[in-house]
């Protein structure tokens, strides 16, 4: 968890956006093309109001982390480590 | 003294007519707001990915406005996905939705076929008509006529498009299940913009899926109106991959652009002629005859404020989806949807006079290039600085060469998304 926040605090100051001023509840209507409920049970595509806040963090952190070229990873592309805090407060609570 | 008795009792005189007409004239007012109904009525034209999500997002918010919703059908047929079924990787019934009436809205079958602008009022084609404060519409897309010699929509010698959700699909599938053995197809593909750009390679890939598993030899041809199209490289290497080169592309510059039909052989712009057992025309396509019968537009597509999607000189008419100018977007139904909340968004802004909130979107468009393999491309996108145009932030698109893995959880992805916006609209 302290590295994450590490990480996190790092990008909050190093890191500039193109997404800066995008609104968070936008971002979160986007999200929800996908994120709205979970239908499936087997669906890899979870509903975001049923997550923890931590775990919320946790994955969007591993997203923009790892390597990788998935959906996620080039979602979460332009939006900055800002804009995922504002989005956990906004969906979880502060 | 007696002029200063006369102006007291003159002024006691106003000021209890005052009391009076403000009191008659307040009973009179709220009477006549209760009668009218205040709430101001919406109508959504269109059922489909951006009209359908308008319609959730909006019945939320019944206490404050009085929200209706007109489609021709009482059953979606969806596009995306429709590939699917051509390659029989998917069901029929999977793709058809009935339309969720268990919303707070009143919902009418019926086809509009002229909106009155300046008495706000809209017609149906059996002439009834219906008054609107704000009109909403995403009527999907319309076909340019005259595009190739020879050729026509409304034949139904042709192979039928396929190109907006209906039951011809079943007639598509019937004539490719009678292709014999060795057989040569050939698939017209349109100028841009169009609805879903990477469809027609989808399609092509779809149809081999199929000829594939029932053992045919086959060669596909796409003739294309474009030099380029969306992650052609995925597919050249999907198609390398997956069909051992049975499909060719052939661009415009190459001579691909379809100019004539007769009898089965099709002319290119170059002189090339080909024969073909299946001959799949996708035409050229512009917004939804309804905006050019309205004279809602005298361009191809709909230009439209793209902060609340009101028309260009149209008062309290928006408009969102495939018939609308969207800057970069693509017509897709994800676009269609994240429009469809921006609009709605604002709309309640306006109706609860706040201020607007400034729109960004986001698209995501998975492609199939076989039952289990899927690759995709997303971006997002915001206004330019002058308010005016929406525009990409970059779009980006899954590894050329990602491994097989990859292209199968991509299409575990993609069918879950799929799963994800029909349900969040029609159910
Ligand atoms: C083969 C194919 C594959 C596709 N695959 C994908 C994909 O994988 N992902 C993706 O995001 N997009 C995909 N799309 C694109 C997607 O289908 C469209 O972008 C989307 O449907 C646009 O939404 P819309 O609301 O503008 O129109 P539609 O969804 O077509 O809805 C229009 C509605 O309006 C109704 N209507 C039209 N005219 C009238 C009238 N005059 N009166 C009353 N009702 C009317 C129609 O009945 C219809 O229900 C695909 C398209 C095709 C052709």
């Amino acid at each position: 968890m302290n590295k994450i926040l590490l990480f996190i605090i790092s990008l909050i100051f190093f890191r500039i956006s193109e997404a800066n001023d995008i609104r968070t509840s936008t971002i979160i209507q986007n999200c929800n093309v996908c994120h709205t409920e979970k239908y499936k049970k087997s669906s890899s595509i979870k509903s975001l109001k049923t997550l923890e806040k931590d775990y919320f963090l946790t994955k969007m952190y591993e997203y923009k982390k790892e390597n990788k070229n998935g959906v996620m990873n080039r979602i979460l592309d332009p939006i900055n480590i800002l804009d995922i805090i504002e989005m956990a407060d906004y969906l979880y609570g502060k | 003294m007696e002029n200063s008795k006369n102006t007291r009792r003159k002024f006691l005189h106003y000021i209890k007519n005052f009391f009076l007409l403000s009191f008659l004239s307040q009973f009179f007012f709220v009477k006549n707001l209760k009668a009218k109904n205040i709430k101001p009525k919406v109508i959504v034209i269109g059922s489909g990915f951006g009209g359908g999500t308008c319609i959730k997002f909006l019945s939320k918010y019944s206490k404050i406005l009085d929200l209706h919703v007109i489609d021709k059908y009482t059953q979606i047929q969806t596009c995306p996905f429709s590939n699917l079924v051509i390659g029989n990787v998917m069901d029929y019934k999977d793709i058809t939705f009935d339309i969720n009436k268990n919303l707070e809205a009143k919902f009418h079958t019926g086809q509009i076929k002229y909106i009155n602008s300046e008495k706000k009022r809209i017609y149906f084609s059996d002439d009834l008509s219906m008054d609107y404060d704000f009109l909403i519409l995403s009527p999907g897309i319309g076909f340019k006529k005259n595009q190739i010699d020879g050729y026509s929509i409304d034949d139904e010698s042709f192979v039928p498009h396929c190109w907006t959700g209906n039951k011809k699909i079943l007639e598509f599938k019937k004539r490719l299940n009678s292709l014999d053995d060795g057989s040569s197809l050939v698939i017209s593909a349109p100028e841009y913009p169009y609805r879903c750009p990477p469809a027609p390679y989808e399609r092509a890939s779809m149809i081999a899926n199929y000829l594939m598993k029932k053992k045919k030899q086959f060669k596909i041809f796409i003739l294309d109106s474009k030099n380029s199209f969306t992650k052609k490289e995925i597919f050249f290497n999907e198609w390398k991959k997956k069909y051992n080169n049975s499909i060719e592309w052939i661009s415009k510059k190459d001579g691909g652009k379809v100019i004539n039909v007769n009898n089965g052989v099709v002319t290119t712009e170059g002189g090339l002629k080909f024969s073909s057992d299946f001959l799949h025309i996708i035409p050229n396509q512009q917004a939804s005859e309804i905006f050019h019968n309205s004279k809602l537009t005298s361009d191809d597509w709909c230009s439209i404020n793209p902060i609340n999607f009101e028309i260009t000189g149209s008062k309290d008419i928006y408009a969102l989806g495939d018939s609308i100018d969207a800057g970069d977007m693509p017509k897709s139904s994800f676009s269609a949807n994240s429009q469809a909340k921006m609009l709605s968004m604002n709309l309640v802004n306006k109706i609860l006079e706040k201020d607007y909130v400034e729109p960004v979107f986001l698209n995501t468009c998975y492609s199939f290039s076989s039952t289990d393999r899927a690759f995709s491309i997303t971006s997002w996108y915001r206004l330019n600085s002058q308010k005016n145009r929406i525009v990409s932030l970059g779009s980006k698109e899954s590894n050329v060469d990602a491994s097989d893995f990859d292209r199968l959880r991509e299409s575990k992805e993609a069918h879950d998304w799929y799963e994800n916006i029909t349900k969040m609209i029609y159910s």
